[in-house]
């Protein structure tokens, strides 16, 4: 709780996470994890029938895959880390501690995979067919493991599940939205994987001669992974703790939307739709249509956008459910800060603030020790544009009174009476300056 | 003194020792790669610049090149495990350095992607752009170098900020950091490292690739390489000197002035055995100079580790007293706690905490008045509860009302609060 604040203007610190995320999940997943399944079945279609143009098409795909991977995967990779330490460094602090040799682990099997992705690639004509495929078996295997560690985390954050009683790991690793998530994520890649090389088979035209292999065999790929991806999706909504599922609503709009919640499983039959869709024309027309080109893959840009914001979402306040709040609050700890005052241990927020100004200085100090983590002031979710305050200082006392129970997505108020009186003055002046 | 976060209250998943010296090891690993990364990227933009007059380096550029392909990758992946360990290990310290920075820090990762993207494109254009537009060619590589130019500095700045606690409050950013006493020297001496590891680098991989083959290239580019390597170590006798004088005060400590001085000793005799390597043909004065050199290396990186730990010492004291404050305070006052919890809060309450921050009894607030309820939903109890246990659109001028969450019984009592009460 007392790290230096850091305040994004306008986007907001979890706008900047969300955009390096989205990045790094269609990267890591689409190409690096998606992308070994895809290409190594490309490669040994085209050995089994002896097509040498298929072959290089396949190739020529695995290029872009290689460098998408090595740069944008790797180092968005890297970025994550950066940035969400640097917006909830308790979080990730806590998080290290409980799953370091997760990671560590994670890490060895990560070298292993940009090591047998790089292999793949450069040694494409230096190898035997058979061997070649089998170092792709190797490197389908490795990114396999890569999601199966790397998800017993990101559910953990959501459903702590046993953890919380017994402190073990396996009971934090194992929870219950482990498998369905899996699931998800890997037919997700799978798809994603062949969105891209729909993408750069466009631009590959001196390989046109081919298309009727390729799209065919695209088609007929999407057609059999597609109802895979809604099935374990639909498994991961109905496993979402009851808590989560009240609040998905609030994630896929503004509050303001909440009255299309439902749409949220629609949209996602909606992108399967799509999917299925394109799947089934190019299987049967065998065709390259430029919109089937580009629509498949900002299909899923949304998708996942949707999907990580709604995981995100769903485990709000908490960065660990039930344990710690997205601001770095302990939820044991909240009744003893109330008592003693948030001002007690707070240093940092305090930088650059003239504590002379009383009331106005204390509560733009509290806004950033509990607030700033999700609200800028104007921008994205900014706190000074919100209606419930915008008559002032009284209403947003009321606020603070109650949204503990009426907006239990937010972590709770920590800090004395008074404390919270200087908050809403500095809230309600805010709201009321234009 | 008070801003030196106070621990956090979970285990570390291994003794503090362990952690430490694998912190140590991956990151002499991690540091090698970019190593060859660096000085990788600058070869193949120096040689092919001198490649006009004389094929070889061409050659030699290009080959460079084909390796750092892979060394990029491993040295950003190779990272993953030293930054985690330090998160771990020094996460107060560690965190706080990079938050004080953070636009600094946070561009490392857009940097060093543009930075690679800037490789991919040097190396795959090198016959299509190389002769028709050799100068935007040529600035593929440039770009990629500056990049790598810049962003040591601010790891760099980093790492000297999280071992000054005590100069946090007077700095205000990363160009105050980078203005910290050791973090200029310490540059130097990184990049005069680089060019020996990558001279080091090419003399063992091109003597491994020339020895089936009488191609002169590689006997060429490996006396080259070797000759990086030399004038690279010789050079440190200046840039370490300097990074060592200007290290903080209370870095210094005796062992850490032992393990300097046996460094030292093992680098000189590592360098005459360059020199023999340079003067036959024989490759193991190579393998005996790199040996020697490894164990520097391992020397030096526990060197850094004491001065981690000596600038440390008292900034932790500090920490570890708010620390146990913080936590004795927190115990004491739980132990006389008592949460509110199973007791049956009356229908007046529960209004208050679930509803009042948008619903007020004779105005508008966010939602409408208790008053208009009352008039709809006179005598119409199960309605109203139904409404408000799944809330749908009514009116278009007011926003949609979120589900509470709440459930049957709360609902009964609220709902008969309103109707009944207000009537
Ligand atoms: C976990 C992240 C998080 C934290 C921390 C947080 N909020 Fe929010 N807050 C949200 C979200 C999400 C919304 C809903 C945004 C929307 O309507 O789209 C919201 C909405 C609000 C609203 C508008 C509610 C309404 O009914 O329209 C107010 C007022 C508000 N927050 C105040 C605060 C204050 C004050 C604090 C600090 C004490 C705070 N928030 C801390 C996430 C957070
Ligand atoms: C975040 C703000 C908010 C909270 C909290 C809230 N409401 Fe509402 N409520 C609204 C809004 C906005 C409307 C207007 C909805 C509309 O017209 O579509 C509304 C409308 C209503 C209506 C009138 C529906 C109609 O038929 O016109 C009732 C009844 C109601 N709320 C009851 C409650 C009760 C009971 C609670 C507490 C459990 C509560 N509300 C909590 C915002 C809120």
């Amino acid at each position: 709780m007392d790290f230096p604040v850091v305040e994004v203007p306008l986007i907001g610190g979890r706008m900047l996470i969300a955009l390096v995320g989205i990045i790094h999940v269609l990267i890591s997943h689409g190409c690096a994890v998606g992308g070994s399944f895809f290409l190594v079945l490309l490669e040994y279609k085209s050995i089994r029938e002896r097509n040498e143009r298929l072959n290089l098409v396949a190739y020529r795909l695995t290029r872009w895959f290689f460098i998408l991977t090595t740069s944008v995967g790797a180092m968005t990779g890297v970025g994550i880390w950066f940035t969400t330490n640097m917006f909830s460094p308790v979080g990730i602090g806590s998080l290290l501690r409980v799953f370091f040799w997760a990671w560590f682990v994670e890490w060895l099997v990560f070298i292993t995979e940009i090591v047998l992705v790089a292999v793949y690639y450069l040694s494409w004509r230096r190898m035997s067919p058979q061997k070649h495929l089998r170092v792709g078996i190797a490197y389908i295997l490795t990114s396999l493991q890569t999601m199966i560690i790397i998800v017993g985390i990101l559910g953990f954050q959501l459903t702590s599940g046993k953890w919380m009683s017994t402190r073990s790991f396996w009971d934090g690793f194992f929870n219950p939205t482990y498998v369905p998530q899996l699931f998800s994520r890997i037919a997700l890649a799978g798809i994603l994987a062949c969105a891209f090389c729909l993408l750069i088979y466009a631009f590959l035209r001196d390989l046109r001669d081919v298309r009727t292999q390729f799209l065919r065999f695209s088609g007929a790929y999407l057609l059999f992974v597609s109802p895979l991806y809604l099935l374990a999706t639909f498994a991961y909504y109905q496993v979402l703790p009851e808590r989560a599922q009240a609040f998905i609503s609030v994630a896929l709009v503004t509050l303001q939307l909440t009255q299309y919640a439902q749409w949220s499983k629609i949209f996602f039959v909606a992108v399967v739709g799509v999917m299925l869709l394109t799947g089934a024309v190019l299987f049967l027309k065998q065709r390259t249509y430029g919109v089937l080109s580009i629509l498949p893959i900002l299909v899923l840009t949304v998708a996942v956008a949707q999907f990580e914001r709604v995981r995100e979402f769903a485990r709000k306040p908490y960065v660990v459910d039930g344990y710690l709040y997205s601001n770095g609050f302990r939820k044991v700890e909240l009744p003893f800060i109330s008592d003693v005052g948030a001002s007690r241990y707070a240093t940092w927020a305090w930088r650059g603030l003239d504590q002379k100004k009383g009331d106005a200085a204390l509560g733009h100090m509290l806004f950033r020790l509990e607030c700033s983590t999700c609200h800028t002031y104007r921008g994205i979710n900014g706190i000074f544009r919100k209606k419930i305050l915008a008559p002032g200082e009284e209403a947003a006392l009321r606020f603070l009174n109650t949204y503990e129970f009426s907006h239990p997505y937010m972590p709770p108020f920590a800090g004395t009476q008074s404390e919270k009186e200087a908050l809403a003055y500095f809230l309600g002046e805010g709201a009321t300056k234009k | 003194m008070t801003n030196i976060p106070i621990d956090i209250p979970l285990s570390l998943p291994a003794p503090d020792g362990v952690l430490k010296a694998l912190l140590v090891i991956t990151f002499i690993v991690h540091i090698l790669f970019v190593g060859l990364m660096v000085g990788g990227a600058y070869w193949s933009v120096i040689f092919k610049l001198l490649g006009k007059e004389d094929p070889f380096y061409e050659r030699l550029a290009r080959e460079i090149l084909d390796t750092v392909t892979i060394n990029k990758s491993l040295a950003v992946v190779l990272g993953v495990a030293p930054l985690l360990l330090i998160g771990l290990t020094y996460t107060g310290y560690w965190y706080t350095a990079n938050m004080m920075t953070v636009p600094a820090f946070l561009s490392i990762i857009w940097l060093v992607i543009f930075a690679f993207l800037f490789l991919y494109a040097y190396k795959y254009t090198w016959d299509s752009l190389g002769d028709r537009a050799p100068f935007l060619h040529l600035s593929f590589g440039l770009s990629a170098c500056a990049i790598f130019a810049f962003v040591p500095l601010i790891f760099l700045a980093n790492i000297n900020l999280m071992l000054l606690p005590f100069r946090w409050d007077a700095t205000k950013g990363f160009i105050q950091a980078l203005l910290l006493p050791n973090v200029l020297f310490r540059y130097m001496h990184f990049f005069v490292a680089v060019f020996a590891i990558i001279g080091f680098f090419a003399a063992i991989y091109f003597w491994c690739r020339g020895r089936k083959s009488d191609d002169l290239f590689y006997m060429r580019s490996q006396k080259l390489g070797l000759k990086w390597a030399l004038g690279g170590t010789l050079l440190q006798s200046i840039f370490g000197t300097l990074n060592f004088i200007s290290l903080p005060q209370g870095a210094y400590s005796r062992t850490l002035l032992i393990h300097i001085a046996a460094a030292l000793a093992l680098a000189a005799v590592a360098c005459i055995a360059l020199v023999r390597a340079l003067l036959t043909t024989s490759g193991k004065p190579i393998v005996a100079a790199v040996a020697l050199l490894g164990v520097v290396a391992l020397l030096m990186s526990f060197v850094r580790h004491t001065v981690r730990e000596n600038l440390l010492r008292e900034p932790r004291m500090v920490a570890n007293q708010r620390t146990l404050e913080y936590q004795t305070s927190l115990a004491t006052f739980l132990k006389t706690y008592t949460p509110e919890s199973g007791k049956l809060l009356s229908g007046e309450d529960l209004f208050k905490r679930y509803c009042t921050s948008c619903h007020a009894r004779d105005r508008l607030l966010l939602g409408p008045s208790t008053q208009y309820m009352v008039q709809k939903y006179k005598g119409k109890k199960e309605d109203m509860a139904a409404f408000v246990l799944n809330p749908k659109k009514v009116n278009p001028d007011l926003p949609s009302m979120p589900k509470p969450p709440i459930g049957q019984y709360e609902i009964e009592e609220i709902v008969e609060y309103i109707l009944g009460g207000s009537r």
